[in-house]
């Protein structure tokens, strides 16, 4: 087959539309006469639009990998049943670590450290199993009914990662709300976790007490965290300054709120996987925290 | 970040800005498009669809600042919704026939074009998509891929392009040999 050549530059910048009026009519007319060169714009008009569909998707792909934070959760509500069930394990734990030894703290940390991306094994430690007063962002929750009128702030030192362990404020606010049992809706749902099923049922005590702070510098992953044991991970450069917390209730529910470097994120305390920090810009809600 | 960052980076290509951006509106977006009775899949289907028309007007140029950003995406997104409800109503109107009644040729050229595309080698692909779709400059593309300039970028699209063209070609004419 006769293959006639096309300059693809001309073609281009007709389809670009990088013509001038006089170029455009020109072209136009000579395709009008030539079939030829109407098919190689036709197939090059193709081409241009596959390899935006290629690019489209290809951004879509990468922004559907981002993890929304806090906005996934009233999506998943298998994952908040199996985030109280770990929360509830995590705080076990937690009040574990608090009541004995500092060294075993620092124990946990350089752990920690090591297991990184890993899920956290949930720890029993003959605990009896308990659901804890924290803020699950759920509405669907109604099993879970949080009671807890006050607003408070405090704010936790962000801790070097070699010697300032000692300053780990272990002095954990044990407040005990009123908390119903959750019952077997929750329990169902916990499949997703290493938990027995129906442990959840069992609910006798609550905790609450404030996250010891990590901070990670230099890591690729800025501005994320995570919480892990019931402490809260911070990644990025945190300069060192007060990172502080709020806690705000409202309709419901308690949410906690980091406020650095004058703004203010939303804390999802179920996100045991590394999430990036979502800023607040709700102005009405930063009222609140500023007036806190 | 600012919206000006934000900007200054979209127009490099900075994929990064955009990862930003969706996380800071989600909610937002989502929010007002769930209310306007969409699910939350198509919400966040909508929402995606704006950033990219949004990233693709600042990459290639096309877009200046008059309001705030996060306005912008909004009113971006509400048009978007508007015309999804539309085109579901038509849809169902018409009973899903649909103008998909694509002549077969097109069909066919398509899909070898994207086989082509898929075929064709990462640093090529990626030039020709940052050339066609993102209309990065030739020096943007030249600092997002390393190369050593602007010149060095035009000639290694220009032989992508023509990799790219041959490839299809051999393809192409090969089955309308069989008509």
């Amino acid at each position: 087959m006769k293959e006639k050549f096309f300059d693809t530059e001309i073609i281009e910048s007709y389809l670009t539309g990088k013509m001038s009026g006089g170029e455009k009519s020109l072209f136009e007319s000579a395709m009008m006469q030539d079939p030829l060169l109407r098919s190689e714009v036709a197939l090059q008009k193709d081409v241009v639009s596959a390899l935006s569909d290629f690019r489209k998707a290809e951004l879509k792909a990468r922004l559907n990998k981002i993890d929304v934070g806090a906005a996934n959760n009233s999506f998943v509500n298998g994952k908040i049943a199996a985030g109280i069930c770990l929360l509830a394990l995590l705080g076990a734990g937690t009040f574990y670590v608090f009541s004995s030894e500092k060294e075993e703290i620092q124990q946990i940390a350089v752990v920690e450290e090591k297991a990184d991306m890993q899920k956290p094994e949930p720890e029993t430690q003959g605990i009896e199993e308990i659901v804890i007063e924290e803020p699950v962002q759920s509405e669907s929750k109604k099993n879970v009914v949080l009671k807890q009128s006050t607003t408070k702030s405090y704010s936790v030192k962000p801790l070097d990662k070699k010697e300032d362990q000692e300053e780990i404020e272990v002095t954990p606010e044990v407040v005990l709300p009123r908390v119903l049992p959750v019952s077997n809706d929750a329990g169902d749902l916990s499949g997703t976790v290493n938990v027995p099923k129906g442990d959840v049922t069992s609910s006798t005590s609550a905790i609450s007490s404030k996250p010891a702070v990590y901070c990670e510098k230099g890591n690729r992953k800025d501005f994320h965290y995570k919480y892990f044991n019931n402490k809260l991970y911070l990644y990025g450069d945190f300069n060192e300054d007060l990172v502080e917390f709020l806690e705000l209730n409202s309709n419901k529910r308690k949410n906690v709120y980091l406020h650095y470097n004058k703004n203010y994120y939303l804390l999802n305390q179920n996100q045991i996987e590394r999430a990036p920090l979502v800023k607040i810009n709700d102005t009405e809600v930063i009222k609140q925290l500023e007036a806190l | 970040m600012k919206d000006r960052e934000i900007i200054e980076k979209i127009e490099k290509g900075d994929e990064s800005a955009l990862d930003f951006l969706y996380q800071k509106n989600y909610k937002m977006m989502v929010r007002m498009i769930v209310r306007n009775s969409g699910t939350e899949e198509e919400a966040k289907d909508v929402f995606q669809e704006a950033l990219i028309v949004l990233w693709q007007k600042i990459t290639s140029k096309e877009f200046t600042l008059t309001s705030k950003l996060s306005t912008y995406i909004y009113s971006i997104c509400k048009n978007l919704w508007r015309k999804e409800l539309e085109r579901k109503k038509r849809l169902t109107n018409e009973e899903a026939e649909g103008s998909e009644i694509q002549n077969i040729d097109q069909k066919e050229r398509i899909e070898i074009v994207n086989k082509c595309i898929s075929d064709l080698g990462e640093t090529c692909r990626k030039i020709l998509t940052y050339y066609y779709f993102d209309k990065l400059s030739m020096n943007d593309i030249a600092e997002k891929m390393g190369f050593a300039n602007s010149d060095t970028a035009k000639t290694k699209k220009y032989k992508c392009k023509k990799e790219l063209d041959n490839m299809i070609k051999s393809i192409y004419t090969a089955s309308d040999f069989l008509d």
